[in-house]
């Protein structure tokens, strides 16, 4: 099989939107080019309206595309047995209240046409998975928001996928909640699945996945590994003790200020400048307490490519 | 051909198809209408016997009181003085025909469809009609735009 | 493909069971079955064809409301709700789906029919007992008929409100119900060719509905060939089909 778990082709989506009389066209996706390897772990970004779900929906063939392709494990997506292989979890779970959690899963199990058998093996399974064994007889009702994400994680893991695909995994959860559900993630991630996972939440991103992936307006505007994302963005932080003489000195140099209390922090992105700064703090006997290596982090990644003033991207 | 002229042609055979169907309810009523006059025709000559008519639960409904030869536990009736027994005619069926059964419960049923056969025809042609578009709409579905179906087939895309 | 439909059904049941809707309805139909065969008349013709024509209306109208309690939220809520997505993301083609909803809706129907028919043939088998096949046959003709209503009730489920829903599936109900003797008889001396003609259209395209009427039969005790029974169940079962068919169609181009 090929490493490429998820390969998207200028996929492009016009909803139409039938108004009276007249048919209003969106553009919810344009051009979208993707590419998802294996046993990645996929951040999705992008504010709301951005076509993260449409993007999501055209994976799982919910929806047909307007333009271009999808490949998801190699195949169309719409393919019986490629549905087979991949595990959905939405962005907000509404289950039907009225049943229990056994019961529902087992109707999962069904429209994965397992048998009665293997089918109770694996709820078995996925509810010890997501830590719910002991709650399977009680109602969805019953439970809360948390207990019911995790419910829908569990039927995500039913058919042992290969593929995950999460939508807002941690949305609206207790930090609690949180944590556990993205050491389920993690653990998951252990066992090789590949998982694409979009969220609002920069800093979990930034935490657990290894590639990552930016819409906005529609378009994918900056993506690859992570690590490769935030180091473009490097730069040094220096804490100095200031007097008039060094920021004297320094006036003319390409490096900002911020003061805060009395302390003056020089942050500069090239290495140069840094090595100057450094000498002319010596030089004035200004007191240096401390010199930092920084990077962005993905929110101010994010900040900044949200605001429009950046549109680089790596692969 | 792309799929938008699958779609019009696909539509257009439709459309041909409940044009035919509707010709043919057409001239199915007409032939209804004959019949209709052929009932009133049978109603003036059936006078005073009218007034035994149940015709309060249907005024087109027409009872004859003749006698049945054939015994028939199921069609006696307990708390009738006499064998009540409906024997059903259609509207083809000429009353005289029937003179020499003078014990009978009698009941044409001329606008009945379990006992007309042009409305039998009709329903027999409703049911061959839908099941010709269930056929099309299927080979629609699943044959000409299969875009939007689950796919069985596991072809490896470039 | 059976596997899914049974998970569906079985789904379908559980929350149909666990609606109080459903044992309200059955109570007030038994309620209103037993206040029916109370009514007596002087004559036993009249009491008979009172029992016949108000008890298998009774049973279509409750079977109607009790369709449109289960179904007209059916798919509605579930788009609404997005948990459709759930369903869908799994290996399922939407015709299984809607086929595995209807089924549902028609088990219910059927445990409803069953309930209420065993109780009306209790009361034919001491009023009648010779009729009993026959009220057996109106009643399977009333199963079918509110088949064909549910699966409108599925389809416009995909297409309007629920409560949209309601009149549509009402009107359907009354325009199929119209017999085309009535629109030969009565509405010819009143209107034009043209708007005759068009009202026939209309007639052609929406379910027949008077094929399931037989009650004017059992009310003359009169039998009807088997053969029509089978007929026109054929006829009900295509019918329900044909729309299923088409919800599938309008299921694929719906944006969910």
């Amino acid at each position: 099989m090929s490493d490429i778990i998820i390969k998207a082709i200028d996929l492009t989506k016009i909803y139409k939107i039938h108004r009276f009389l007249k048919t209003e066209k969106v553009l919810a996706l344009d051009r979208l080019n993707l590419e998802v390897k294996k046993g990645n772990i996929y951040g999705f970004l992008g504010p709301n309206g951005a076509g993260k779900t449409t993007t999501i929906k055209l994976i799982l063939g919910l929806t047909p595309q307007t333009a271009g392709e999808v490949f998801v494990l190699g195949k169309d997506p719409r393919d019986v047995a490629t549905k087979g292989k991949i595990g959905y979890l939405p962005e907000i779970a509404y289950y039907e209240k009225y049943l229990r959690i056994d019961e529902i899963l087992s109707y999962y199990a069904g429209l994965y046409k397992m048998d009665s058998k293997f089918a109770k093996e694996r709820i078995d399974y996925v509810l010890e998975t997501v830590g719910l064994s002991l709650f399977r007889k009680r109602f969805l009702h019953e439970y809360s928001k948390g207990m019911l994400q995790r419910v829908g994680l569990a039927q995500a893991l039913l058919n042992d996928p290969d593929l995950l695909i999460l939508d807002e995994p941690t949305s609206g959860l207790d930090p609690i909640a949180q944590i556990e559900i993205r050491d389920i993630i993690k653990d998951l991630a252990e066992e090789g699945k590949t998982i694409f996972l979009s969220s609002h939440f920069l800093s979990e991103v930034e935490l657990i996945c290894t590639h990552v992936g930016i819409l906005k307006n529609a378009k994918l505007i900056k993506w690859g590994p992570m690590g490769d994302l935030l180091k473009i963005n490097k730069f040094f932080e220096i804490h100095i003790e200031a007097n008039k003489e060094f920021e004297n000195e320094i006036t003319g140099y390409d490096v900002s200020k911020i003061r805060v209390e009395d302390k003056l922090i020089v942050s500069t992105e090239q290495a140069e400048f840094k090595d100057k700064v450094l000498s002319i703090a010596i030089k004035t006997k200004a007191r240096i307490l401390a010199v930092y290596p920084r990077q962005d982090s993905l929110e101010t990644l994010f900040k900044k490519l949200m605001k429009g003033n950046e549109d680089v991207h790596t692969n | 051909m792309n799929k938008r002229h699958v779609k019009i042609f696909f539509f257009s055979i439709l459309f041909i198809l409940i044009l035919i169907g509707l010709f043919y309810t057409y001239s199915l009523v007409k032939l209804d209408e004959k019949l209709h006059l052929i009932e009133k025709e049978h109603e003036h000559h059936m006078g005073e016997l009218a007034e035994d008519d149940p015709g309060k639960i249907d005024n087109l409904l027409m009872k004859d009181l003749v006698k049945d030869h054939e015994p028939d536990g199921e069609h006696h009736h307990k708390s009738d003085d006499h064998n009540h027994h409906t024997h059903v005619h259609t509207a083809e069926c000429e009353h005289s025909e029937h003179d020499h059964e003078p014990d009978y419960v009698h009941i044409e049923w001329v606008n009945k469809p379990y006992f007309n056969p042009i409305y039998k025809a009709n329903l027999l042609f409703k049911t061959l009609f839908i099941l010709l578009i269930i056929i099309i709409l299927f080979i629609y579905t699943y044959i000409i735009d299969k875009s939007k179906t689950l796919k069985e087939d596991n072809e490896i895309p470039q | 493909m059976f596997t899914q439909i049974k998970a569906i059904v079985k789904k379908y049941l559980l929350k149909a069971l666990r609606n109080k809707m459903f044992y309200s309805i059955i109570f007030i139909s038994i309620a209103y079955i037993y206040l029916v065969t109370i009514i007596k008349f002087f004559d036993i013709e009249d009491t008979f064809q009172f029992l016949i024509d108000f008890s298998l209306s009774g049973i279509f109208n409750m079977g109607v409301l009790l369709a449109l309690t289960l179904g007209v939220n059916e798919i509605s809520s579930e788009i609404k709700s997005k948990s459709i997505y759930l369903s869908l993301s799994k290996p399922l083609d939407r015709l299984t789906y809607l086929i595995g909803k209807l089924l549902g809706i028609l088990i219910v129907l059927f445990i409803y029919i069953f309930v209420i028919g065993l109780e009306l043939i209790i009361v034919i088998s001491k009023m009648a007992p010779g009729m009993i096949l026959q009220v057996i046959g109106a009643l399977l003709l009333i199963f079918v008929k509110l088949g064909i209503i549910s699966a409108f009730i599925l389809l416009f489920s995909l297409l309007v409100s629920p409560v949209i829903n309601v009149f549509m599936t009402l009107l359907v109900s009354f325009i199929g119900h119209i017999s085309i003797n009535y629109i030969n008889v009565i509405l010819e001396d009143s209107y034009s060719p043209s708007s005759i003609m068009i009202t026939k259209l209309v007639k052609f395209i929406f379910p027949s509905f008077e094929f399931f009427k037989i009650n004017e039969a059992l009310i003359q005790y009169a039998k009807i060939d088997f053969m029509y029974y089978f007929e026109v169940m054929l006829y009900g079962l295509l019918y329900t089909f044909f729309i299923l068919l088409i919800s599938n169609l309008v299921f694929r181009e719906k944006e969910l």
